[in-house]
């Protein structure tokens, strides 16, 4: 048997057709400086220490001892480029990747969100029809799963390793099997697929602006505007003149009424951009897992059009291009962003974060009106509508309140809203059986201001098995009310 | 009485083993390096797969197989030589791609590693055939973890050009990600065997990895299913029918669907990807037989109101149509209806699905017959690694464990590795049934058995059970190399079906704990010693009908086409031998629906299904699917014996609307 060494020697010339020095990344189209000179041999972790002999080796997670490293996105696109079977199997999965799948996967909270609003989902599965047993859904045979469920296969729980590598711009680079989705495409898609309006922000007493109106006819409201007027009489006096052959005569000028112009200044109301929601929700045992999940949901589809739609408007005024960067910052802290407010109340009400309201759960019974109240506190505190804030504010809840007086006190709490200038207030009944109204509900349905107010609006969710897209269509059309001057905004949107 | 806790049964109910499902598994597990070669290696070395020949092997040494080198392919024997292109100058073929991996394992930085690995193989091979193993020659390769994966999801690395491999590889290595599964090594079923080792692998992990590579090549050689398989020919064949594909891929005389920016042969492999796997699953022999001079069946197809009307039935204005001579084979063609048909077409039955249409498919054009028979030699190639699975990873497991352990250069630091890493290999698994795992006992109990000279087919004494496949060599009784002929001789002759039918024993079940009884409160297992018997046995019984179910068929469908000729109209009559579930509901009518679009006739499938899905002992209902390539929609049936009676609609969860 002959040493390696003399193999490597003897055998190199007679290899004709190779390199005689392994390929550099250059030469296999490889970004420089991101795999050592030999990508060939590189483990997918990139490092070369992997590869030299007696290196420390990692634990896999089956105890297996050895190399063992996750494919990084970086080795995924070698994969791809070097396979043209994938390359085209991934192509395919590009195509599938539907308007309709984004919402099916958004409606069974198969996502996760990303900075700045992104929304990232895994591309979907082919299922290739063949002769097999059983009328379950496919999922029973074969015993891999991988893409679907961020709980099972991993991906979505430990973002951290391997599976996302920088770019070089500080962009994440993703997986092969997801699809992002920015914020104003949602917006775009949840608007064409719900059909949703244009909604006109409220115009601002507390934002005016000085304007100059000149050219005012007739009417002296100000100050003669001399220039114009003089210019007119010239034009008449002399002009007249010529079209009729004479010579015109400059020192003999008149200036007679209808030469006459005006100038005046006034101080004209802005649209107000600033815009707040206040969400609240009833956590009392009676809310089953499912209607929190039908209120995420709801949420989600009522606030991308509304950030969306505000931040354009913002853009459009102030002549620049629209950037989901700007009206969707990391923090929400863009200019023309939105604030999000979470309220959850049983017999009292507390503000929790995001995350927490879906989650929290209380014993206790139902008072609609400690939400309100602090709705109403947060609102006149750091929104109030008089400073151009637009408000609106979304409840859900079982309707099972407190007794006639809690709904009377909740009602005048919403006529005090309505006063102050808020501008929607939603109501969202759930759960009832055979889309009964609630005390609640019924409440507010009697309360005759409440009547044909276009500022105000409840909606009853029975119960159901499953919550399909029509569910969240009648939800959300009644929370982002039709404005009929301005039908089918979204058709016309970027 | 005690409740029967059937732990596998329940999960086999579920879940078909994952090893059933893919359609190409090759054997995939541990390891290699490549071995030193000998000086005079041909020159168009680097055509290897391009040749399709296996040239590059046929003149290479390997380790210390003793084997002569396999003759020189008619292209290299001519000495032509044919001009090398440029590796970068054109788009990176896949195949071309693997042979760097070759050129790559002369790394100085590999060296020290695979000088090990290169004492260890011829070591352990030493030792293999000093107890009587017999590997085929077998070439190593060293490979990247990615490399391996794309050779794993195609079964053989040239295989022709189909997203569908990119779809297996996309699933692979979404799996190794998430830490479902990592494949240690790959063997092919080729003559000289090609193993890959992963360069990532650990020394220890390579010398486990070499013995059971040994064990597969030694497999591949015994076992009598795979006498057919032509491993000495298979790259070239595949590397021809890639060449092929590829010829029809971009021949523009193939007509194009107008209304479809596609290419039609992709198009048509799309629908092939439903059925390629419809061979005769059964078969012992594996019928490569040629095709050319078959005869297609080209039924007379009269018109539809040739057939119905009488002429008196026919109206003043068809007489105007029709010609006197129409007329006469109007007649005759009616007579020949009403005569019953003098011979049944196919004469039996026929569970070659794929070769059937390829054969007697009135429509189908000639390139698209042949790469239906393309996909049929394929699969017939697989089928053996297919029908041994169990066997086949379970001897590897065995020899491996065997050899290592007993390997004088394992060292006792080694041992805790060596242990840790067998373990994982040959663990029960998380899901599914894991063919190491079942393999490996049933070996291990086999080998124990036949050493001690009790008969193979009954349990193993009391005493012996707690004996494993080390400690059992301190009995003086057991005699060595008398259990290896034993062994040898199944190995030889069975495949994983009777494998499993003769050798489980209730004995085995439950040490594996396949099944467990439960003790009901306030009894003890003592004092109902008798009824506890028979409920192990009863458990035993239903645990090896559950196994026999996954391994007959490889627990799916069987179809069978009945009539080529159904209603003397050239329609197709396909048979599904209910078992144990009725066919899923939508798959189905896709399927057949592609059935028809290649018969270009109608074609029927009879089955059965439950009144309700729900309850499995509610009455079987005969029902029929009917797909017409001319309409739309496949039609459902009621059925009475070969006749469909009544429409009716079935929805997707199997409930029947009558």
């Amino acid at each position: 048997m002959k040493d390696i060494r003399t193999f490597s020697k003897s055998v190199r010339p007679a290899m004709r057709g190779f390199p005689t020095t392994p390929a550099t990344p250059a030469q296999s189209g490889m970004p420089p400086g991101l795999f050592p000179a030999d990508c060939d041999v590189v483990s997918f972790s990139g490092k070369t220490e992997d590869l030299q002999f007696g290196a420390k080796q990692k634990t896999s997670p089956l105890g297996l001892t050895g190399a063992w490293s996750k494919l990084s996105a970086l080795a995924w696109d070698d994969l791809r480029r070097r396979d043209p079977d994938l390359d085209e199997f991934i192509d395919i999965l590009d195509g599938k990747t539907t308007e309709d799948y984004l919402m099916d996967q958004i409606l069974h909270d198969q996502f996760e969100v990303g900075e700045g609003g992104d929304i990232i989902i895994d591309k979907p599965r082919i299922k290739i029809p063949n002769f097999r047993h059983g009328n379950s859904d496919g999922n029973g045979g074969g015993g891999q799963g991988p893409g679907k469920g961020g709980q099972d296969g991993g991906q979505g729980q430990d973002p951290g390793q391997g599976q996302k590598a920088g770019d070089g711009k500080g962009n994440l680079k993703l997986m092969p099997w997801q699809h992002k989705y920015g914020p104003s495409e949602i917006a775009q898609i949840i608007g064409r697929k719900f059909g949703l309006p244009f909604l006109l922000p409220s115009d601002g007493e507390s934002n005016r602006v000085r304007v100059t109106k000149e050219n005012i006819k007739y009417v002296p409201p100000g100050d003669l505007h001399r220039k114009k007027t003089f210019r007119n009489a010239l034009r008449r006096t002399v002009g007249g003149a010529v079209a009729n052959g004479q010579d015109p005569d400059f020192n003999n000028i008149t200036v007679n009424r209808s030469d006459k112009r005006y100038k005046a200044t006034d101080f004209e109301p802005q649209p107000n951009l600033k815009v707040a929601i206040v969400y609240m929700a009833d956590v009392s045992g009676s809310i089953t897992d499912q209607l929190r999940d039908f209120t995420r949901t709801a949420n989600r589809f009522v606030s991308y059009p509304l950030k969306y739609k505000y931040g354009q408007l913002a853009a459009e005024l102030a002549g620049e291009d629209y950037s989901d960067a700007q009206y969707f910052g990391k923090d929400g802290s863009g200019e023309g962003s939105l604030k999000e407010r979470f309220i959850v109340y049983t017999e009292s009400a507390e503000e929790t974060s995001e995350a927490d309201f879906y989650k929290i759960r209380q014993d206790g019974g139902t008072r609609c009106s400690s939400g309100f109240n602090m709705a109403m506190e947060i609102i006149e505190k750091d929104y109030p509508p008089s400073e151009g804030w637009n408000v609106y504010v979304y409840h859900f809840t079982d309707g099972d309140n407190w007794g006639d007086t809690d709904n009377k006190n909740t009602v005048d709490t919403m006529k005090k809203m309505l006063n102050l200038g808020v501008r929607y207030i939603g109501h969202c009944d759930l759960g009832k059986k055979d889309n009964y109204p609630s005390d609640f509900r019924k409440a507010v349905l009697k309360e005759p201001s409440f009547k044909e107010n276009p500022h105000v609006g409840s909606i009853g969710m029975p119960k159901k098995p499953k919550y399909d897209l029509d569910d969240y269509r009648q939800v959300v059309g009644t929370f982002l009310p039709a404005n009929k001057e301005e039908p089918e905004w979204y058709d016309t949107a970027v | 009485m005690s409740i029967v806790n059937l732990t596998l049964a329940a999960r086999a109910l579920k879940k078909e083993p994952a090893y059933c499902k893919a359609p190409m598994q090759t054997t995939a597990m541990p390891v290699v390096p490549t071995r030193s070669a000998s000086p005079e290696m041909p020159p168009q070395f680097g055509l290897a797969y391009r040749a399709y020949a296996a040239p590059h092997m046929s003149g290479l040494k390997f380790g210390n197989t003793q084997t002569p080198a396999p003759k020189a392919s008619p292209t290299e024997a001519s000495g032509e030589e044919t001009p090398v292109a440029t590796q970068h100058s054109r788009p990176i073929d896949y195949a071309d791609d693997h042979l760097r991996d070759i050129w790559l394992s002369n790394d100085p930085r590999h060296e020290k590693r695979w000088l090990n690995a290169n004492e260890d193989a011829d070591r352990i091979l030493k030792a293999a055939q000093a107890k009587g193993l017999d590997p085929q020659e077998t070439a190593f390769m060293i490979s990247s973890p990615a490399k391996l994966l794309q050779v794993a999801a195609r079964g053989l690395p040239n295989m022709p050009h189909d997203w569908i491999h990119g779809m297996q590889l996309y699933d692979l290595a979404q799996n190794e990600n998430a830490g479902l599964g990592h494949i240690l090594e790959l063997v092919l079923n080729t003559k000289p065997s090609v193993a890959y080792l992963l360069n990532t692998n650990t020394p220890v992990e390579t010398r486990l990895v070499l013995a059971h590579v040994y064990g597969h090549t030694d497999f591949f050689k015994r076992n009598r299913f795979f006498k057919d398989t032509r491993p000495d020919q298979i790259l070239e064949i595949i590397g021809r029918q890639r060449k092929e594909l590829k010829s029809y891929v971009t021949d523009l005389s193939i007509p194009r669907d107008p209304n479809s920016s596609r290419n039609p042969v992709k198009e048509f492999m799309n629908k092939l990807h439903s059925i390629e796997d419809l061979i005769d699953r059964d078969a012992e022999e594996h019928p490569l037989a040629d095709f050319e001079g078959t005869q297609y069946i080209q039924p007379v197809h009269p018109p539809e109101q040739f057939k119905k009307m009488t002429p008196a039935q026919l109206n003043q204005n068809d007489r105007y149509l029709y010609t006197a001579e129409d007329w006469l084979k109007m007649q005759e063609q009616l007579q020949k209806d009403a005569a019953p048909r003098k011979q049944k077409f196919p004469a039996g039955i026929e569970r070659d699905l794929l070769g059937f249409l390829a054969k007697h498919s009135p429509t189908l054009s000639p390139w698209q017959r042949r790469i239906l028979q393309m996909k049929r030699e394929q699969q017939y190639y697989f089928l053996p690694q297919r029908q041994t699975k169990i066997m086949n990873e379970g001897w590897a497991s065995f020899w491996h464990t065997k050899l290592v352990m007993e390997d004088p250069a394992t060292t006792e630091d080694q041992i805790s590795e060596l242990s840790l890493l067998n373990g994982s290999v040959i663990a029960r698994g998380q899901s599914g049934l894991n063919p190491y795992w079942l393999g490996f006992n049933m070996w291990q109990d086999l080998y124990i058995k036949a050493g001690l000279g009790v008969p193979l087919n009954q349990d193993t004494p009391p005493q012996y059970r707690k004996y494993d496949i080390h400690t059992i060599s301190r009995v003086p009784q057991f005699d060595e190399r008398k259990a290896l002929a034993r062994l040898y001789e199944v190995c030889a002759k069975e495949r994983d079906y009777s494998f499993v039918e003769k050798y489980m024993t209730q004995s085995l079940a439950e040490k594996m704990e396949l099944f467990k009884l439960e003790e009901e409160e306030g009894e003890s297992p003592f004092s109902n010693h008798r009824k506890n018997s028979a409920a192990k046995a009863q458990a035993f019984q239903e645990v090896q009908n559950v196994l026999l179910g996954y391994l007959n068929y490889f627990g799916q469908p069987v179809l069978e086409v009945v009539d080529g000729d159904f209603e003397n109209n050239g329609e197709l009559l396909i048979n599904h031998t209910y078992t144990t579930d009725s066919l899923n509901v939508e798959d189905t009518k896709q399927t057949v629906d592609i059935i028809a679009s290649l018969w270009g006739r109608p074609v029927h499938l009879d089955t059965y299904m439950r009144k309700n899905p729900k309850n499995p002992a509610s009455d079987l209902v005969a029902v029929r699917y009917t797909a017409d390539p001319k309409k739309y929609e496949v039609q459902t049936f009621l059925r009475e014996d070969r006749k469909a009676t009544k429409p009716i609609q079935i929805e997707n969860n199997g409930t029947l609307k009558i």
